[in-house]
């Protein structure tokens, strides 16, 4: 190898190292740990078993907690985009000082700790909160609803944070659209609708999918919000494998849980990601 | 086919005025270039008739109604984009279709429109590539048939050539004129590059600084410029600044500010004294041994340079302090004129203009780059 050609092993040489080292080898680790079987007196022992795995994938109370995990992370992927969308659109046009401005509102929530975002949400959902309060003061309800350690709750949590991800990363798409473009199509005739249903919606398509998939893996791999709004009452995979691993102590399954999610989050993207690149508008991939 | 009028349009931005007060007529079936350099307001014009920015003030008018407050997709106007724009996202049949589809054609009819939009350009059997598959000139013809399929009124054109290489802006310019004259169609054509707009168009409008300087005919504008701006701007000319001195016999003497006399049959009844422009093109310049007799501006020269460019070869010579440069085609004189030759230049009254100097103050930095920074 000439000397030139060893520059860039050498440049990416610190990151890929730190990623070996923090990332992959742990995680060979964990997956070595998931096929050990564990004794309730002796911990962790050796053999290869795929006992873990069937374990989970036998029974229907774990087969839940994985389905709950997945469609709480597609509502909050597919929430993210509608209620974003707009708002990427805005951010697109905008200009100068306003556009510094939205970025720094759209980034807010990501300012703010996520242990006292959810606390905050704690206080707006709790029995005495903010919303029963109000809905009690109007008459509309004699008891409190249960908001709190719901679904509904993990997936107001998530989708306020992650809200963030999906705007910018649409917006970014959107601001790479050619202008001349729209008024290319507003010279054929296309009205401010069509044009957006056939020229930016179709464009904007690659970073509707980039948005998703950050939006789908953090939020299938969310703990503290999950933890703290739905509680052991509406268990997700991450707290499912951390009550295994740091209450039980069953390392190994704690270990086959964080796989079988990782799998999922995994096989969900390429699923997604196959999908809409073999579909018709697959050319604004390329 | 329509016809496009414009009545003391002006549009400014935050204040700065880019189009002031101008008014142009096109008629049905005509071709007309909008040419001037960058900034001179030529494509803000050409947006506002595509409706793509509505005017501070003024009247536009298509077929003969009130454009005010109609948006460009109810506007019946075809526009081919200096970056082409064409849609990434789809391929060349739908592309070419999507004019026709917002026009709510049939099935068959987008079918057969696409055909024949597709045979207009030469591009038959490429429906199903996409655009990032296409080199620069099929993209120009795909925007083009694009912007004709679905037979609109008016064409509008903003530098569609000025990302082709040079052959290939050649043909499409024989092209595009073909095509103008076949379907008949009303054509506003916006360019910085003067060879495209005389080859282009049948009558060229000349802005500067958000104004119509001259409009006329690519013949009447090069042998006629109006102005010292446009003189500069089409074509390439001698430019001598002096100050009239008599008229007689019609004749007009221009004493130069190097000291020299010319004469010119172009009066425009300027007073005696005034100070003028004069100026002749390169190729009006004769090169001759000995004073010929019959041209009535002749004067002692030496050859400081010589350029064969194929058909002309043009010879930069000087009097004293003042420069000319000749055009001569090649043959004419035979390769007897090498540098450091005494010669003599001579040119016919009637092949020299007299202008006014075009005041600078105005302009802004690529007209004045047309006019050179001798006299800021």
């Amino acid at each position: 190898m000439t000397r030139r050609a060893l520059v860039p092993w050498l440049l990416i040489g610190a990151p890929l190292l730190v990623f070996a080292a923090l990332f992959l080898l742990p995680l060979v680790n964990l997956a070595a740990l998931s096929f050990m079987h564990f004794d309730r007196s002796t911990g962790a022992v050796g053999g290869v078993s795929l006992d873990n795995y069937g374990k989970f994938l036998g029974d229907p109370f774990y087969l839940g907690i994985l389905w709950r995990t997945f469609k709480l992370a597609v509502l909050v992927t597919v929430s993210t985009l509608v209620i974003g969308y707009p708002v990427a659109v805005y951010l697109s046009r905008a200009t100068g000082r306003r556009r510094a401005y939205l970025t720094l509102v759209i980034l807010a929530p990501l300012l703010i700790s996520v242990v006292v975002r959810s606390f905050g949400w704690l206080v707006i959902l709790g029995p005495n909160g903010l919303v029963n309060s109000a809905l009690r003061g109007l008459g509309l309800i004699d008891e409190p609803l249960r908001l709190l350690y719901t679904e509904t709750a993990i997936a107001l949590g998530l989708v306020h944070v992650f809200l963030s991800f999906m705007v910018l990363s649409v917006a970014t798409a959107l601001a790479r659209i050619d202008p001349a473009v729209l008024r290319a199509a507003a010279s054929l005739g296309a009205g401010p609708v069509r044009t957006f249903l056939r020229v930016v919606l179709p464009l904007s398509l690659p970073g509707v999918a980039a948005g998703s998939v950050i939006v789908f893996t953090l939020s299938a791999s969310a703990f503290i919000t999950p933890a703290l709004l739905g509680g052991p009452r509406v268990k997700v995979m991450s707290y499912l494998a951390y009550q295994q691993t740091m209450l039980l102590s069953d390392w190994p399954y704690g270990a086959a849980i964080a796989l079988v999610l990782l799998a999922m989050t995994s096989a969900g993207v390429l699923v997604y990601l196959r999908l809409l690149e073999s579909g018709r508008l697959g050319v604004v991939f390329r | 086919m329509a016809t496009v009028e414009l009545e003391d349009v002006a549009k400014s931005y935050g204040g700065r005025p880019a189009v002031m007060g101008l008014s142009l007529s096109v008629a049905s079936g005509e071709s007309v270039a909008l040419l001037g350099p960058s900034g001179c307001g030529k494509t803000t014009t050409l947006n506002m008739i595509a409706g793509f920015i509505d005017p501070d003030r003024g009247a536009l008018r298509i077929g003969g109604r009130s454009m005010t407050g109609v948006p460009p997709y109810r506007r019946s106007i075809g526009v081919v984009f200096q970056s082409y724009a064409l849609f990434p996202h789809l391929d060349v049949f739908d592309n070419l279709a999507f004019g026709l589809r917002m026009h709510g054609e049939t099935k068959a009819a987008i079918a057969a429109g696409v055909r024949q939009g597709l045979d207009l350009v030469q591009l038959a059997g490429l429906e199903r590539r996409y655009p990032r598959e296409l080199s620069g000139g099929q993209q120009q013809r795909v925007a083009l048939a694009r912007a004709l399929v679905w037979r609109p009124s008016v064409l509008l054109l903003d530098e569609p050539l000025s990302n082709l290489d040079a052959k290939l802006r050649q043909e499409m310019r024989v092209e595009i004129v073909e095509l103008q004259k076949r379907l008949g169609i009303t054509m506003i054509f916006v360019t910085h590059d003067q060879e495209e707009a005389l080859t282009v168009a049948a009558r060229i409008a000349v802005m500067n600084a958000g104004e119509i300087e001259q409009i006329g005919a690519p013949t009447a504008i090069y042998a006629r410029p109006r102005t010292e701006f446009v003189a500069r701007f089409i074509g390439e000319g001698n430019f001598l600044s002096g100050r009239l001195r008599e008229t007689a016999g019609g004749l007009t003497a221009v004493e130069s500010d190097d000291g020299l006399r010319f004469f010119t049959a172009d009066g425009g009844g300027r007073p005696v004294g005034a100070r003028v422009l004069l100026m002749v093109r390169p190729e009006k310049v004769q090169l001759r041994a000995q004073p010929s007799g019959d041209a009535e501006n002749s004067l002692p020269v030496t050859v400081d340079g010589v350029s064969f460019l194929g058909p002309v070869t043009r010879y930069r010579l000087s009097a004293g302090p003042t420069r000319l440069t000749a055009s001569i085609h090649d043959g004419d004189l035979a390769g007897s004129a090498e540098i450091g030759r005494a010669l003599f230049a001579e040119w016919r009254a009637d092949d020299c203009l007299l202008l006014d100097e075009t005041p600078r103050d105005t302009l802004n930095e690529s007209a004045r780059g047309v006019l050179g920074g001798r006299r800021a």
